[in-house]
């Protein structure tokens, strides 16, 4: 196989060397046609020329929505700084601060966004799991417009869904199968002390037992 | 440089029935006081005169260098020649171009106008208005172009000085223009650059635009947390039922694998029966001969994933029941009455398994051993062979 940045700077740009995530050069998390949209685009030359990780943090603080391609194909400056992102590969403590930012919640999507991107799926479920009980809002544009959605809602499309912001995840087991190999505890809810006390569903009587169950661990 | 061997020959233009040769001019050293040129009358080119004028410039050229100075010597010298006797600089300061052109023209014009006028010549009115040109052409001054280097010339001289106008010296004046074109063109491209910013930013949405979302997390916090609420719950749910399904199929496995054939036999049979229930519940059943129709994928959005029921499209002018028609038009398309047209029908017309009395079908003694071996499933008389 040809040396990835070495092998043609027009065909293959903005490859990156470095360590290999999910056996292949970070850059390639990003399909190639939407890869190429970014590097085309004026965002990309403007502001992402010479970022660093600091740099890049105050770029994503200045975002205002998230979102994969709109209008004619652009990319959105969201996506642009993701990809920034995986082409810097910030240290893992970097992206843990980045997650933690409560003022900022554009930069913790950001960092979110990388997380399901680059981690091991283990962590991936432990890092955005807390993600689940925020629920500031969020400004998404697509090729339709502008949506609103909250944190939690764009937390849990990264871990169920298959394509977010016009970019391919990369496959994330399921949580029951991580259970069975004992890497992961099940999941407890935020509104683990509410769910006993509340009515639930209309449906069946058994549903309190069984969230009880579920809070419980499970084997298999 | 070579030698300039015309005079300033004054073009004539032809207009027919105009009388064009004037009188001959006198000769070139004969005198001419109304200016180093002389009368603008046609002058023939003498050719004593021509080897004349080379000769003194050949002289002169060979003697001097080629300095300005030595440049209007050979320009008197010619001019001196063809009968001139003032010097260069104050003749040229008398001409003024433009209204030798614009008297040229006029003349020109004024030639032509009469021409067309009088087209059968009238000698009189010609003659006076060839006098009247020609006495127009000796007032005016023809001097034919001379280069005169930047420095000799006079005509920046001639400019008017304004009043309010303080900078004495050009190169001053020059400077400060420069440096304010500069200044407007660089104020031009930075308002430029500016206002590109501004746009892209803008359209990039970098900074705050006015769009109908509101992203702003403090209005009414109690009804966000009763909407996230109410989407965790959902999702807890979502994972229940994942967690349900899962172990349902597990326990399916298991009794399955605990069942003797029989039974598993029998559940098979039920699940068949049940799917082709649901089958038809989804997609309706199909009319009798009717045409399954699809329009194609090519147009449609994905919204034709979630149809299940194809069965009901069908095109406008169709007969939905055909069991109405009369038996020899309960063709498909357009097949009735033509020739070629074949006796046999379709399927379940033709099929003589479930109506006749045929010993294939008939469930007796004789044909169980047959049914037994026979390939499919079939509920009479289920296959013993070892699996």
């Amino acid at each position: 196989m040809e040396t990835g940045p070495e092998r043609g700077i027009t065909l293959e740009r903005g490859l990156v060397k470095g360590p290999e995530i999910h056996s292949q050069n970070p850059a390639r998390l990003i399909e190639k046609i939407i890869r190429e949209r970014i590097l085309d685009s004026p965002y990309w030359k403007e502001q992402c020329f010479g970022l660093t990780a600091a740099t890049l943090c105050d770029r994503a603080v200045e975002l205002t929505y998230i979102g994969g391609q709109f209008g004619q194909q652009r990319p959105t400056p969201f996506l642009c700084l993701a990809f920034k992102a995986i082409q810097l590969q910030p240290e893992k403590e970097i992206i843990l601060e980045y997650l933690a930012a409560e003022d900022f919640k554009y930069l913790r999507a950001l960092a979110a966004f990388y997380i399901r991107l680059t981690f091991p799926a283990a962590d991936i479920y432990k890092l955005l799991e807390p993600l689940l009980a925020d629920y500031h809002r969020l400004k998404l544009r697509s090729m339709n417009g502008f949506r609103l959605i909250h944190i939690d809602e764009f937390a849990d499309m990264l871990l169920t869904e298959e394509r977010v912001c016009d970019i391919a995840l990369p496959r994330l087991p399921k949580r029951i199968v991580l259970e069975d190999m004992e890497e992961l505890e099940p999941r407890e809810s935020a509104l683990g002390s509410e769910l006993s006390n509340s009515e639930g569903d209309s449906d069946d009587t058994n549903e309190v037992e069984r969230n009880n169950g579920i809070n419980s661990k499970e084997g298999h | 440089m070579p030698p300039k061997l015309t005079q300033p020959v004054k073009r004539t233009r032809y207009f027919p029935g105009k009388r064009t040769s004037r009188s001959p001019s006198p000769s070139s050293s004969s005198d001419s006081e109304s200016g180093p040129q002389g009368e603008d009358e046609q002058r023939t080119v003498k050719t004593e005169d021509v080897t004349e004028l080379i000769s003194e410039i050949g002289e002169s050229a060979s003697e001097a260098e080629n300095s300005d100075e030595e440049r209007d010597k050979q320009v008197s010298v010619r001019r001196q020649a063809l009968g001139g006797t003032k010097p260069v600089v104050q003749s040229l300061k008398e001409v003024n171009l433009n209204e030798r052109f614009k008297e040229e023209t006029a003349i020109v014009e004024s030639e032509y106008e009469e021409s067309e006028e009088e087209h059968e010549s009238v000698d009189e009115s010609e003659s006076e208005s060839d006098v009247e040109s020609e006495s127009e052409e000796e007032n005016k001054v023809l001097l034919r172009p001379v280069f005169v280097p930047r420095n000799k010339r006079t005509t920046k001289e001639a400019k008017p000085q304004f009043a309010y106008d303080t900078t004495a010296d050009d190169e001053a004046r020059k400077e400060k223009k420069k440096e304010e074109t500069l200044a407007m063109i660089e104020q031009q491209i930075r308002a430029e650059a500016a206002a590109h910013a501004a746009a892209s930013l803008h359209e990039d949405n970098i900074i705050a635009n006015a769009e109908d979302i509101d992203d702003n997390d403090d209005v009414d916090p109690l009804a966000e947390r009763a909407a996230w609420k109410l989407r965790e719950l959902k999702r807890i749910k979502r994972e229940r039922d994942e967690l349900e399904q899962r172990e349902r199929e597990l326990q399916e496995i298991e009794m399955r694998r605990n069942m003797d054939d029989n039974e598993r036999l029998k559940e098979d049979l039920a699940r068949v029966r049940q799917q082709q229930e649901e089958k038809i519940k989804n997609h309706g059943k199909m009319g009798f001969m009717q045409k399954y129709y699809h329009k194609g994928a090519f147009y449609q959005d994905m919204d034709i994933l979630n149809r299940t029921n194809y069965n009901a499209e069908a095109l406008e002018d169709d007969i939905r029941d055909k069991t109405a028609l009369p038996k020899i038009m309960q063709v498909r398309g357009d097949q009735f009455g033509k020739r070629g047209r074949s006796k046999w029908t379709h399927l379940l017309n033709e099929d003589t398994s479930q109506n006749t009395d045929s010993p294939w079908f008939r469930k007796d003694h004789g044909s169980k051993r047959t049914q037994e071996k026979l390939g499919g499933l079939h509920d009479a008389y289920p296959s013993k062979r070892k699996k």
